[in-house]
C-alpha cells in the first residue's frame, strides 16, 4: 500500500523506544486527534482513535444540552441511547470503541465539533459483521473506498448504507456481479455506516502507520 | 388440487412470517421537553414538589398503535432524576430507549404513548401500585406519535420519537369511596328518579 491517506486531521507522531537485552526494539505509536463535525440533527459517526477511556462521558465531555448518542445492537436490531442533559450523561459508561458506528443527535441549531484524541489502532484489526444490519466504521482514521482502501470484504448481496444528514436519509450501494453498484462507497474519517449481510463475517485488516 | 392449495397457503404463510418477523419500535424515554429548562415536570401530590428518584419515584412508558391499547414497553421502570429544580432534572426522566415488540408496526406507523408514574414503595408496577390505598400514582395525557418500526429490515432505522410531548402533571393518591359516600349517591339517584316519575 503506498500512500494510505491516513489523515487524522493533524496527526502527531510519537515514537517511543525501549531496549530489550542487547538489541533495541522500537515501538511506534501514532497519537493524534480528529475533529468530527456534527451538524444539527442526526449524524452517523464513529470514534476514530483508541482513547485511554472510550466511554461516552470521556469522548464527549461537553456536548450541547440534549445531545443523544444512539448505539445499535445488531443482535436485537434496536438502539440503546444515552442523553446529555442537566450537565451529565444518563449512561456515562457507554463504550464507543473504534470500529463501531453510532448516531449522534445534535439538538442545537449549530454545528457541533467533537475532538477525538487517542492512538491510531495498529496490527490485525477485526470488526465483526453480523447477519442482518451492523453499524460499523473503519478502526483507523482513514478515508477511502470501503473495499479498495479500507478492506471490507464484500460478498454478493452485501449492502452499505451511508447516512446523509442533510437529506435525513440513506444512500446505499450493493455488491452485485463482482462490484459495488451504483458505486463503491467512499467513507470519510469519523464516519459510521451500516453494513447489511446475509451471513455473518469478519472484516479483518492488518494496519500499520508505516505502511 | 387440494394438496396444491395447501402448499400454496403454507408457502404464503412462510413468506408472511418472514416479512413480519422481528418488527419492533422504540421510543426515546426522555420526558423533558427542553434539556435546559423543561416546562413539563411531574410533581408530587402537593403540586409543587418535584419527583425525585431518591424518593422512590419511577416512571414507565406505555404505548400502542391505538390510544385504547396501551401496554408497558421497555424492560422495566426508570427512576426519576434527582435534581431538586427543573433545571437540574427534577421531575423528569432520562431513561435511554424503551422498546416494544409489535409485529404490526412498520416504519412511520401512527401510535400513542403515555407516561405512568408511581412510587416503588407501593409496588414494582404501575398496576400494583394502583391497587394500594394511599399510593401516589399519576399518568400523563395520551400523546400521538409516529412510531418507527424495523419490520422487514429493508433499510436501517434512523430515529424514533421522544416521549416528551405531554404536559406537566401531579400525582394523586389512590382512594376508595367510602360506603357512606356510595349510599348517599344511591339515595340521591333514587330521589331524582322518584321526582321525575311524579
Amino acid at each position: 500500500m503506498k500512500t494510505k491517506s491516513i489523515l487524522a486531521a493533524a496527526l502527531l507522531m510519537a515514537a517511543s523506544a525501549a531496549s530489550a537485552s542487547a538489541e533495541t526494539v522500537y515501538s511506534v505509536n501514532a497519537v493524534g486527534f480528529v475533529n468530527v463535525n456534527c451538524p444539527s440533527g442526526f449524524s452517523l459517526i464513529c470514534n476514530p482513535l483508541e482513547a485511554a477511556d472510550n466511554t461516552v462521558a470521556s469522548l464527549f465531555p461537553s456536548p450541547p444540552p440534549g445531545a443523544v448518542v444512539f448505539k445499535f445492537n445488531s443482535g436485537t436490531g434496536a438502539f440503546s441511547a444515552t442523553t446529555f442533559a442537566f450537565g451529565s450523561w444518563d449512561n456515562p459508561t457507554l463504550n464507543l470503541v473504534p470500529g463501531e458506528g453510532f448516531f449522534f443527535k445534535n439538538p442545537s441549531g449549530a454545528i457541533y465539533t467533537n475532538t477525538f484524541v487517542g492512538n491510531v489502532k495498529q496490527g490485525a484489526l477485526t470488526t465483526s459483521l453480523a447477519a442482518g444490519f451492523s453499524l460499523v466504521s473503519s478502526q483507523v482514521p482513514q478515508a477511502g473506498l470501503v473495499t479498495t482502501d479500507l478492506g471490507l470484504p464484500p460478498v454478493a448481496g452485501d449492502t452499505v448504507f451511508q447516512y446523509n444528514n442533510l437529506a435525513n436519509a440513506y444512500t446505499s450501494s450493493t455488491f452485485v456481479f463482482g462490484s459495488w453498484s451504483p458505486s463503491e462507497p467512499a467513507i470519510a474519517v469519523g464516519e459510521g455506516f451500516f453494513v447489511k449481510k446475509a451471513t455473518a463475517a469478519n472484516w479483518t485488516r492488518t494496519f500499520s502507520v508505516s505502511q | 388440487m387440494y394438496m396444491k392449495l395447501n402448499k400454496l397457503f403454507f408457502g404464503a404463510a412462510i413468506v408472511f412470517a418472514a416479512f413480519t418477523a422481528k418488527a419492533d419500535y422504540q421510543l426515546l424515554f426522555n420526558t423533558f421537553n427542553d434539556p435546559v429548562n423543561p416546562t413539563n415536570p411531574v410533581f408530587d401530590t402537593d403540586g409543587t414538589t418535584l419527583l425525585r428518584g431518591v424518593n422512590g419515584f419511577v416512571g414507565q412508558l406505555y404505548a400502542g398503535t391505538s390510544a385504547g391499547s396501551l401496554s408497558a414497553i421497555g424492560n422495566s421502570s426508570v427512576a426519576f432524576l434527582n435534581g431538586t429544580t427543573v433545571a437540574t432534572g427534577g421531575g423528569n426522566i432520562s431513561g435511554g430507549t424503551a422498546t416494544k415488540v409489535d409485529s404490526g408496526v412498520t416504519s412511520a406507523t401512527a401510535g400513542f404513548y403515555q407516561l405512568r408514574v408511581w412510587n416503588t414503595a407501593n409496588g414494582s408496577t404501575y398496576e400494583a401500585a394502583s391497587a394500594v390505598i394511599g399510593a401516589k400514582i399519576g399518568s400523563s395525557t395520551v400523546e400521538a406519535v409516529t412510531l418507527q418500526g424495523y419490520a422487514n429490515g429493508t433499510t436501517p432505522p434512523i430515529s424514533f420519537p421522544t416521549a416528551n410531548l405531554h404536559g406537566s402533571f401531579a400525582l394523586t393518591t389512590v382512594v376508595v369511596p367510602e360506603p357512606a359516600t356510595i349510599a348517599l349517591g344511591l339515595f340521591g339517584a333514587a330521589g331524582l328518579l322518584a321526582r321525575r316519575r311524579k
